[in-house]
């Protein structure tokens, strides 16, 4: 009961934009999470007489080219585009933060190599480096969380780098170090929490950036492959049925928006509250 | 002191430089040659003014940096040639208290996380165990044992640094480095930090480093005092012969200016003029030249040497059979 | 001698200084300096010191405000003065230094132009004329090669630099009052000295008023005339600084020379004082200093210390100590 006051108290400090992104981020994710209870028909149950049908009946937001149920493959398709963007997130996350993090405390020529490495990584954008590795294992779920964590990893890897040096030249680190604590003692417990508050609020921040090139991938066909669909594939096929029946459209559309931008404000609002803390602090001392 | 006992720690001619970036081959010289030794239980004086390279010695001291040239013997054996397995062994017995106590704890971790963490990093024993250590260590420092489930951002600055102590001193360590222990304490506070350490070091037998740039707080608890200028060691002595019998030039204005109620600010300001020079292009021959009222041509040209005076006095400068009138 | 009827360079009356309504951070203050006198202000840190100096030019920051009392300048009222007239004497007759040089200077400005700044703006001379004055003032408080030293930045000088070229600033104005708040805590102690030494040579030529806000005793008693004591917010003590150094009667006065000196008890170890001083939140009735204080009357007759707030009590001439045990 405590555990639950005390995560309560810890939304309502945060800054209004956090709570307003958790609240429309909860419904996106308890619509997904619940998708088999909440839609009424089979996401890939084919009814050709209900063709571009509009809303109406049971059907809540009509039917597609195929005549499937355009709710039903909504939350369906959205648990797809989100897992891959979340997927890929956590992993790029633990890795980048890992690397970046001891990179930073170990410094030293391995440190530069390293730094090179995120460098030239970063240049590259996200997607041509997915086609190229769609291009060499094909397409496919697995190929398309390696391929978006394979460059993901490198703006948290900076990240945590600057945060780990910044932390380095602190007293409590020095006080750690000569207590005689152990390198990765002091990594876990001293740099890594002092690192999560800016971290947490980068990875919500690049969520929406995910689940877009997740949306991108699949809306040329490279993502996940039919019958199963998701939001980016959606939209896709609805291209050509866009002047007879927008909602095809609007509504992958909306849905990508709606939950990168619920993502996206959690992120703001932890930023901001990250820098007020900061400001705090350093203002005291 | 019996010259048969050998000192706990001895440095021999620390040299430490630090590369300016992007500048060739200049360098900050923040050490440039230092040798002093510190006795078993003794509390060696540090005083110098900012940027003179106290706190660089220190660290050099107790291996938290490397030094470009010397060596540093502590307890018989050479810091530098350690392996690592004897390196962590030698850190329980040197320990550091820093400046800034709020600075030297991790502000996300509760008091007690804190303390426990070195005894956990050198396997000291059970997680019961531990605790009626730090009970029984909080005693000795003054501090009730509930305030240690608060966070450093819940207590007071002298509280926080009966903290830090205590957690210096929980690992039993043979030689602690104070690294201006109270110079961000309000002046009652600073009294009272003063005379725990006082009180420490005689039960625990500490040998200690007090490093300031105020004289006057380390005449109640040094033996001796080592007077620093920009890098080098220009006096050392005891601790009543650094305030009564002053031979260095520097000593005696860092003297006066520390005792302004007694000496008067006229012969205070006499005494010195200008201010410290870079560290990156130190002045030829004796770095204090340009601020020192005996200066002559040979000061101007030639470095002196650390001249051993009396038992235990050492000075180094041209003039300081003159300085002492 | 100065004359008693003479119109004190600064008056204050009964000043009360809040965060927002409630919770008062200084109270009944009153001060008096006179011309060519430098007053010593101390006290623990968060003993409303620089708050004090702050409301004597009405530079309080938001939450703060004088919630009651006068402070005159050279006779002339801040309290409710129009924001013109308050410009004026900032200008003319107040200089204020601080304890960080460094963070007080613009860095994108030639310092010349900052010293010069009050001349323009006052005095209404020109950019090149404010420019030559400013290196004079330079020249004045000890600047070597002042020409050159002019044309720098902020970050190009030292800590004493920077502190004399802020001393320079504040007396570009040729004002009557300066207010120097811990002017040589970031400094050196040997630098330390010399901006002492030139505060006082400046005070002799120009017959300045100063109000000197330190914790450092030692200080005090080679500069000070006057020295007044404050502790959490209210003044316990104030006399001649010969009276107050050799023979304080306030117990936390007494307590503060002993442990700013570092003189000893009588067990060997240093003086100091139990307890930490309470927050401006944090209500005291009666004597602030009582949970404190070796001599809380409390202890013996009654409780006047515990309960009643003392008054103040002359023990000589100018000496005023506001505690119960003090004897007339
Ligand atoms: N890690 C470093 N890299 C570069 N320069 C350094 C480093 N550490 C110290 N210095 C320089 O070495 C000189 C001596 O510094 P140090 O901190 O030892 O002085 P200090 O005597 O302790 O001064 P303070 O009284 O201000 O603490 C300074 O000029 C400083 O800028
Ligand atoms: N801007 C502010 N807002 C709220 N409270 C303040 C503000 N400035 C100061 N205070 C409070 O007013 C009290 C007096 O502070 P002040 O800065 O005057 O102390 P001081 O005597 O100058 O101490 P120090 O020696 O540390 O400079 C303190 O308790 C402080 O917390
Ligand atoms: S050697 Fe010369 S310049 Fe140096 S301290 Fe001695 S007298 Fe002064
Ligand atoms: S009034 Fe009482 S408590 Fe206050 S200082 Fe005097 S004796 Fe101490
Ligand atoms: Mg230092
Ligand atoms: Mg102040």
């Amino acid at each position: 009961m405590t555990m639950v006051t005390r995560t309560v108290r810890w939304i309502m400090r945060q800054h209004w934009t956090f709570i307003a992104g958790l609240l429309s981020g909860t419904i996106v994710a308890l619509l997904l999470i619940t998708a088999p209870v909440m839609s009424l028909h089979d996401p890939v149950a084919q009814d050709l007489s209900m063709r571009l049908q509009g809303p109406g009946g049971d059907h809540w937001l009509g039917n597609d080219q195929l005549g499937r149920d355009l709710w039903a493959r909504l939350l369906y398709g959205g648990r797809f585009s989100v897992v891959v963007a979340a997927l890929t997130l956590v992993l790029s996350v633990t890795i980048g933060t890992l690397i970046g993090a001891w990179c930073g405390r170990v410094g030293g020529a391995i440190d530069e190599f390293v730094m090179r490495v995120v460098d030239v990584l970063i240049s590259f954008p996200e997607i041509i480096v997915a086609l190229f590795l769609i291009a060499i294992i094909g397409p496919g779920f697995g190929t398309l969380v390696l391929a978006l964590t394979l460059v993901g990893w490198t703006p948290f890897a900076r990240l945590a780098r600057g945060i780990a040096l910044d932390i380095s030249a602190r007293d409590y680190i020095v006080a750690a170090e000569v207590l005689g604590c152990t390198r990765t003692f002091i990594l876990l417990r001293h740099v890594i929490p002092n690192a999560l508050r800016p971290i947490s609020a980068m990875t919500f921040l690049r969520f929406g950036h995910k689940l877009i090139t997740v949306g991108a991938l699949s809306y040329l066909g490279l993502g996940i492959q039919p019958p199963d669909s998701d939001w980016g594939a959606m939209l896709a096929d609805a291209r050509q049925f866009a002047v007879r029946q927008p909602l095809l459209v609007f509504a992958p559309g909306i849905a990508i928006m709606v939950t990168a931008l619920s993502v996206t404000l959690m992120g703001q609002g932890l930023e901001i509250d990250a820098d007020r803390s900061r400001r705090l602090r350093t203002g005291e001392s | 002191m019996s010259s048969a006992a050998r000192p706990l720690v001895e440095a021999r001619n620390l040299v430490k430089h630090f590369p300016l970036r992007g500048s060739g081959r200049l360098a900050v010289r923040s050490v440039d040659g230092v040798t002093l030794t510190i006795g078993r239980a003794e509390v060696l004086g540090l005083v110098g003014e900012s940027g003179c390279g106290k706190s660089t010695l220190a660290r050099l001291l107790i291996n938290q940096i490397r030094p470009d040239r010397g060596e540093v013997i502590m307890d018989g054996r050479d810091l530098l040639a350690m392996r690592q397995g004897e390196l962590r062994r030698f850190r329980r017995t040197v320990q550091l208290i820093f400046q800034n106590p709020l600075a030297a704890l991790d502000p996300r971790m509760r008091l007690i996380d804190s303390l426990m963490a070195p005894l956990a990093a050198h396997d000291t024993g059970t997680r019961e165990e531990c605790l009626e250590m730090i009970h029984a260590m909080l005693g000795e420092v003054g501090i009730d044992p509930g305030l240690v489930e608060r966070y450093p951002g819940q207590c007071s600055g002298g509280q926080l640094q009966r903290i830090v102590i205590a957690r210096a001193l929980l690992l039993r360590p043979q030689f602690v480095v104070c690294d201006e222990p109270t110079s961000s304490l309000d002046a009652s506070i600073r009294a009272q930090i003063l005379n725990l350490l006082n009180d420490l070091r005689r039960r625990f037998d500490l040998s200690l480093l007090m490093i300031s740039h105020d004289l006057r707080a380390l005449r109640h608890i040094c033996d001796r005092v080592a007077v620093m200028y920009l890098g080098r060691i220009v006096e050392m002595a005891p601790v009543e012969e650094i305030f009564q019998s002053p031979r260095h030039p520097y000593t005696r204005a860092l003297n006066a200016a520390s005792l302004l109620d007694e000496i008067g600010l006229d012969a205070a300001g006499r005494l010195v003029q200008g201010e410290p020079p870079s560290p990156v292009h130190p002045p030829p021959g004796c770095h204090f030249h340009p601020r020192c009222p005996l200066a002559d041509e040979t000061c101007r040209r030639q470095v002196p040497a650390l001249e051993r005076i009396a038992e235990n006095h050492e000075v180094s400068c041209h003039h300081w059979r003159t300085s002492t009138s | 001698m100065i004359s008693p009827d003479e119109t004190p360079c600064l008056k204050v009356e009964n000043l009360d200084i809040s965060i927002g309504d409630t919770i008062a951070v200084a109270r009944g203050i009153n001060l008096e300096i006179r011309r060519g006198e430098t007053v010593a202000l101390v006290g623990e840190s968060g003993s409303g010191k620089t708050v004090t100096a702050l409301s004597l030019i009405d530079l309080l920051p938001p939450p703060l405000r004088v919630t009651r009392g006068t402070v005159s300048i050279c006779g002339q009222k801040i309290t409710d003065a129009t924001p013109d007239v308050l410009n004026r004497i900032r200008g003319n007759r107040v200089g204020m230094i601080f304890q960080q040089p460094s963070s007080m200077l613009d860095p994108s400005c030639r310092v010349g132009r900052q010293v010069g700044e009050a001349l323009r703006l006052h005095k209404r001379a020109s950019r090149g004329e404010a420019f030559e004055r400013a290196i004079e003032l330079l020249r004045e408080v000890g600047i070597p090669e002042a020409g050159r030293r002019a044309r720098s930045f902020a970050h190009q000088l030292s800590g004493g630099m920077a502190q004399r070229v802020m001393i320079a600033a504040a007396l570009s104005g040729d004002p009557d009052l300066l207010i120097a708040d811990e002017p040589t805590t970031a400094l050196d102690v040997t630098v330390q000295a010399q901006i002492l030494g030139l505060l006082e040579r400046e005070r002799k030529q120009r017959t300045l008023s100063i109000l000197l806000i330190t914790h450092d005793l030692s200080i005090v008693s080679a500069m000070a005339d006057r020295v007044v004591v404050m502790y959490a917010g209210s003044i316990v003590e104030e006399g001649p600084v010969a009276a107050i150094m050799q023979a304080p009667q306030h117990p936390y006065t007494k307590a503060l020379i002993d442990c700013s000196l570092m003189r000893k008890a009588g067990g060997g170890d240093l003086e100091s004082i139990p307890g930490t001083i309470p927050s401006p939140a944090q209500s005291i009735p009666g004597c602030r200093f009582h949970p404190r204080c070796p001599h809380a009357l409390a202890r013996r007759e009654g409780s006047v210390c515990a309960s009643d707030e003392p008054t103040a009590t002359r023990t000589a001439e100018g000496h005023l100590v506001h505690c119960w045990a003090a004897e007339p």
